[in-house]
């Protein structure tokens, strides 16, 4: 039974975490339609900055995170200006390429940067456990769960109260209408790039700690919150929370039990049984700028 | 807009090898044939591009040229592994290219094809090296048949992030399958390929192999641009409702081609566990897969020279920044993004755009709008 | 197009002519009338995802310590580099190639043992000898496909590291139930096979084997399916490795865990402390800082002054490549590609010569060289001590 919470409890955790990408990734392509290839190294990039800001600047936690992610923010916005804006006219696919080139030149300034020795990142709780119904469960693990949950509210909040939200909310549904009734594309682009990176900054920050933070510490995430994406629709927030969280459950309880070795794949084996059902696409096809 | 393909001189982007391509056209038409006879001006999409001209000088340009260029070593293994990677990019470009699918398990395709020509042919009762080529493109059309028609009606990206999960689970069980694969997902002692009793055994001896295989998939691609699967092709990438009630079997050419084009790859990947003797998944990895996407990405979508061009500098890039390693990644990243920017399809797409300007107009079909593809 | 066979006996007849050349490594049989160049096969920080700096300065301390005591029979070493990329086979190749291009006397390298496996023609037809510090996994023996009269390998056979390990366990350790833990990758995978068979020869079955996915940030599924063993046996990498041994002490298992050169990497960078480190049990094949021979932590100390870190076996070995091939060139008295082939066959190199690593090299049926395997443990300070060292009979060659 505590293996069951355990399980549980980390299946949620990195459903949680799951979500915090998967969002990231999808504020991002409501708002300008862009898939970002490079939301997996920004995830690593967010980490490393957190290490360096902590570890090297000696900055305490709250100033060093903080920190952390007004930066983050920054870069966003210097993506969007390099790797979007010139692109504008151009079809969906080559500013897919371009952020593709944005992510090996994120790659490759960190491993000019910070090496290929993995960095560690202490966690601001420390490394206790909660004991639940006779699992142990990281604090670490419940911070993740309730920033994770915080940052979510504060994105839906966003998404249906402000102005912002607003505007996203038109561009995503009618892009001409939108601008002809006074939405300013750019800078809501440059807002949800860096909005976008914040969140890939945040999810590195707390997904650090775990373990430690090397090259491909990222990368793996976004495939994994991608087939969350995917499953939960792309379209809307709930769906994609909903789908993060049975991802993670599922890896994580079904990894647990049955052929564990192939824990791995079983993202990947759900995202094709959902592309081969259901291929009609899981969001509307006519917001499609693919 | 027109069809008109002038003639096309390409330099080389690398430093050991110049290869060539010629496109002529000869058809052209007067005003005053337009107005002396409209029926026969109003022609189908020209199809007198002279291919199978150019694959023959390409193929001898290419023969006179690199054994005398590329004489050290490095170099010609270079040359092997461009030839190589051109028939796997020109497998991408039919199925993207053509297609449009943005499929991303070349590379499983290429490690398929690898592995199932190194277990055909181990052993001492072992096939013959061509019925282990021919086996690998055969399992991998097979594959990519059911593949295909799995999620045939997936569109775009989600195309890609199903072939993409296919590559990532087939990697698994590359690794598992040790009786088909070998230990741990590394097939060793794979015999040099022969043909006729040959054995191509050195580099130079493998260059004619690869050049003479690419030779007949150029052919095989020049076919296919020359015969009404292209037209449909293009038509169903670029509206496939108009061209379905328009009577093209969209899903049936996108999954031909499809197949084709992985069996394309899993020829490419038999020849490399033939000519480097040993396999592993790590021969296949996700970089190489981006990296036939930027192939083509940087050669040309448009031209089936694009992957050849693309494959050229991919190889051939990391030889000209070997000086700074360390920065390598940045200036690839940084570079691909220039020519996204300012070639947006491609080189030889820019290459046609130049030689347009400088070949003289009356080279131009007048007045009469073709779609341009 | 059709292979005129005119121009492909031409053709053939170049690539001879460039293989020979390619040999002959500048120098004549009477005796040594040049610099020796020597290049080395390995990136160095920055280069790659897994490229780290211990190869490259290993071997510089070498090159200088041999230069200032006068060279090799009167000639200094001149030591180049060639990135091989230790992740992408192929263009690990090229980059063989190029370093052929360069004509040395001897190579040293390769990091990643696919590299040289997948390189394996190309050294044959090369013809230079290469002192290889990848891995020795059993594909690479002599005598089998994968093996080559042209490299000798300078780390202990991965066989010996996995028996020297289930030895320590079983007999330093008193653990009759061991749990085995690896990446679901090929390393992970061969040597979580490798163990469990060991394992069965001693009568013993492992209580749980888990294969995991190296990019896993939560490996509480695999943690708990140890419950019960009294040690842990780990083939992974450091950041899951780091993942794995938080996890055994948030769940209150206090099980040491011996692991392989990601415990000293996990360990050197902080990447586990307190605790979770003092559980820690590192398989390598000498623990340059921590080791109960004096030369070899006098390397390791004068490793950390000169470059801030702690060196990792790593670095040791390649300083000793750089020996071993003096060794052999001295024996060969030439530049001879073959007589220094000959004389890699034949030679014992001693600590006497400058070696630090091991006990002896000595090349064996399967030219592997290293025959000594160490076991350190960790403290909560991040310092290793050796705990013990493993001497094992040499390896035959592969057959077929």
């Amino acid at each position: 039974m505590d293996k069951f919470i355990a399980l549980t409890a980390g299946g949620i955790a990195l459903g949680a975490v799951l979500a915090l990408v998967a969002l990231g990734f999808l504020v991002l392509y409501k708002a300008t339609g862009v898939i970002n290839f490079a939301h997996g190294d920004l995830i690593t990039l967010g980490a490393y900055i957190g290490v360096w800001t902590v570890a090297d600047l000696g900055l305490p936690t709250i100033p060093g995170y903080v920190l952390t992610i007004v930066l983050m923010g920054l870069i966003g916005v210097l993506i969007e200006r390099v790797a979007h804006a010139p692109l504008r006219k151009r079809p969906a696919m080559v500013v897919v390429i371009a952020t593709l080139a944005a992510a090996i030149v994120i790659r490759g300034f960190i491993s000019v940067w910070q090496g290929a020795t993995p960095r560690a990142l202490d966690s601001p709780v420390g490394g206790g456990v909660l004991r639940v119904g006779g699992a142990n469960i990281a604090y670490q693990r419940i911070l993740i769960l309730i920033v994770g949950a915080i940052a979510v509210i504060a994105l839906l909040m966003v998404f249906q109260r402000t102005a912002f939200g607003r505007q996203v909310r038109a561009l995503a549904a009618d892009p001409e209408t939108a601008q002809l009734m006074g939405v300013r594309t750019k800078y809501v682009a440059m807002a949800a790039f860096a909005l976008s990176a914040m969140l890939a900054g945040l999810a590195g920050l707390l997904v650090a700690p775990l373990g430690a933070v090397e090259l491909n510490f990222g990368f793996g995430l976004m495939i994994t919150a991608f087939a969350a994406a995917v499953l939960g629709g792309f379209g809307s927030l709930g769906g994609v929370v909903a789908g993060a969280m049975v991802i993670g459950i599922v890896q994580q309880l079904v990894g647990g039990y049955v052929l564990p070795e192939y824990a791995a794949t079983y993202p990947a084996i759900v995202l094709f049984i959902v592309i081969a059902l259901r291929p009609q696409g899981l969001f509307d096809l006519a917001r499609s700028r693919l | 807009m027109t069809p008109r393909e002038p003639a096309a001189a390409q330099a080389a982007t690398t430093p050991d090898n110049a290869n060539k391509t010629d496109k002529t056209n000869t058809s052209e038409t007067s005003e005053n044939q337009v107005l002396r006879d409209p029926l026969r001006a109003v022609r189908p999409p020209d199809y007198r591009r002279h291919h199978f001209l150019a694959i023959a000088a390409f193929v001898v340009l290419v023969a006179l040229i690199a054994p005398q260029a590329a004489t050290s070593r490095s170099s010609q293994f270079l040359v092997n592994l461009w030839l190589v990677y051109s028939i796997a990019a020109l497998g991408f470009y039919l199925v993207f290219g053509l297609a449009g699918r943005f499929a991303f398990c070349q590379t499983f395709m290429m490690a398929f094809g690898g592995y199932t020509s190194a277990w055909i042919t181990r052993g001492e009762d072992g096939q013959p090296f061509w019925v282990g080529a021919a086996a690998a493109m055969l399992v991998t059309a097979l594959v990519a048949g059911v593949v295909g028609a799995l999620v045939r009606k997936a569109q775009h990206f989600y195309f890609a992030i199903a072939t993409f999960a296919v590559t990532q689970v087939g990697m698994v069980v590359f690794q598992r399958a040790d009786g088909f694969t070998g230990p741990h997902g590394q097939a060793v002692g794979i015999d040099p390929p022969q043909l006729f009793g040959y054995e191509f055994v050195k580099d130079g001896q493998v260059f004619w192999l690869f050049l003479g295989t690419l030779g007949l998939c150029l052919l095989l691609t020049a076919c296919i641009e020359r015969s009404p699967m292209r037209r449909e092709a293009l038509a169903a990438r670029d509206n496939g409702l108009v061209a379905g009630l328009s009577g093209v079997a969209v899903q049936r050419v996108q999954l031909v081609l499809f197949m084709l084009g992985s069996a394309l790859g899993g020829l490419a990947g038999s020849l490399i566990g033939h000519w480097q003797g040993v396999i592993g998944t790590e021969s296949f990895h996700i970089d190489l897969a981006i990296g036939i996407f930027l192939m083509l990405l940087l050669g040309g979508i448009t031209s089936m020279w694009g992957p050849l061009i693309g494959a050229a500098v991919f190889v051939g890039l990391p030889r000209v920044l070997s000086g700074i390693e360390e920065y390598s990644s940045i200036v690839y990243g940084l570079m691909l993004l220039a020519v996204v920017l300012l070639l947006p399809n491609g080189i030889a797409e820019a290459v046609r755009r130049f030689a347009d300007r400088v070949v003289p107009d009356r080279l131009m079909r007048k007045g009469v709008p073709f779609a341009r593809s | 197009m059709r292979a005129r066979p005119a121009l492909t006996s031409l053709i053939g007849a170049c690539a001879v002519l460039v293989a020979a050349c390619g040999g002959s490594g500048g120098g004549s049989e009477k005796g040594i009338d040049e610099p020796i160049k020597m290049v080395g096969l390995w990136e160095v920080k920055g280069e790659s995802a897994a490229a780290i700096d211990d190869y490259n300065n290993g071997a510089r301390m070498a090159v200088e310590k041999i230069n200032a005591a006068g060279g090799i029979k009167g000639q200094k070493i001149v030591l180049e580099r060639v990135a091989a990329d230790p992740l992408n086979p192929q263009k690990a190749t090229g980059q063989f190639l190029q370093a052929v291009d360069k004509d040395p006397v001897v190579m040293l390298g390769f990091t990643a043992s696919s590299a040289l496996l997948a390189s394996k023609t190309q050294v044959d037809r090369a013809g230079i000898p290469l002192i290889s510090l990848a891995s020795a996994s059993s594909p690479l023996r002599f005598g089998g496909p994968g093996g080559s009269e042209w490299f000798w390998v300078v780390q202990p056979s991965d066989e010996f590291k996995d028996q020297a390990t289930v030895r320590f366990a079983v007999e330093q350790l008193k653990a009759t139930k061991i749990g085995l833990m690896g990446t679901n990758e090929s390393y992970g995978m061969t040597n979580t096979k490798a163990v469990a068979a060991a394992l069965k020869q001693r009568g013993l079955t492992p209580v749980a084997t888990r294969n995991y996915d190296p990019t896993a940030t939560d490996l509480t599924q695999d943690v708990l399916a140890m419950k019960g063993s009294q040690a842990v046996i780990a083939f992974t990498y450091p950041n899951p490795l780091a993942v794995q041994l938080k996890q055994f002490v948030q769940n209150g298992m206090k099980i040491p865990t011996i692991s392989s050169s990601s415990a000293n990497i996990a360990a050197n960078n902080k990447l586990v402390t307190g605790e979770a480190l003092s559980l820690l049990y590192g398989t390598n094949a000498c623990a340059p800082v921590g080791s109960k021979n004096p030369a070899t932590n006098a390397f390791g100390q004068e490793y950390l002054r000169r470059f801030n870190q702690i060196p990792t076996d790593l670095a040791a070995e390649s300083h000793d490549a750089v020996y071993i091939a003096k060794a052999a060139i001295e024996k060969a008295g030439s530049t001879d590609p073959e007589a220094i082939r000959k004389a890699m066959n034949s030679i014992t190199v001693t600590p006497q010569q400058g070696i630090i690593c091991a006990a002896e090299y000595k090349t064996d049926g399967a030219h592997f060289m290293n025959h000594t395997v160490s076991i350190q443990r960790f403290g909560t300070d991040g310092k290793s001590t050796e705990m013990i060292t493993y001497q094992f009979p040499p390896t035959e060659a592969a057959k077929g």
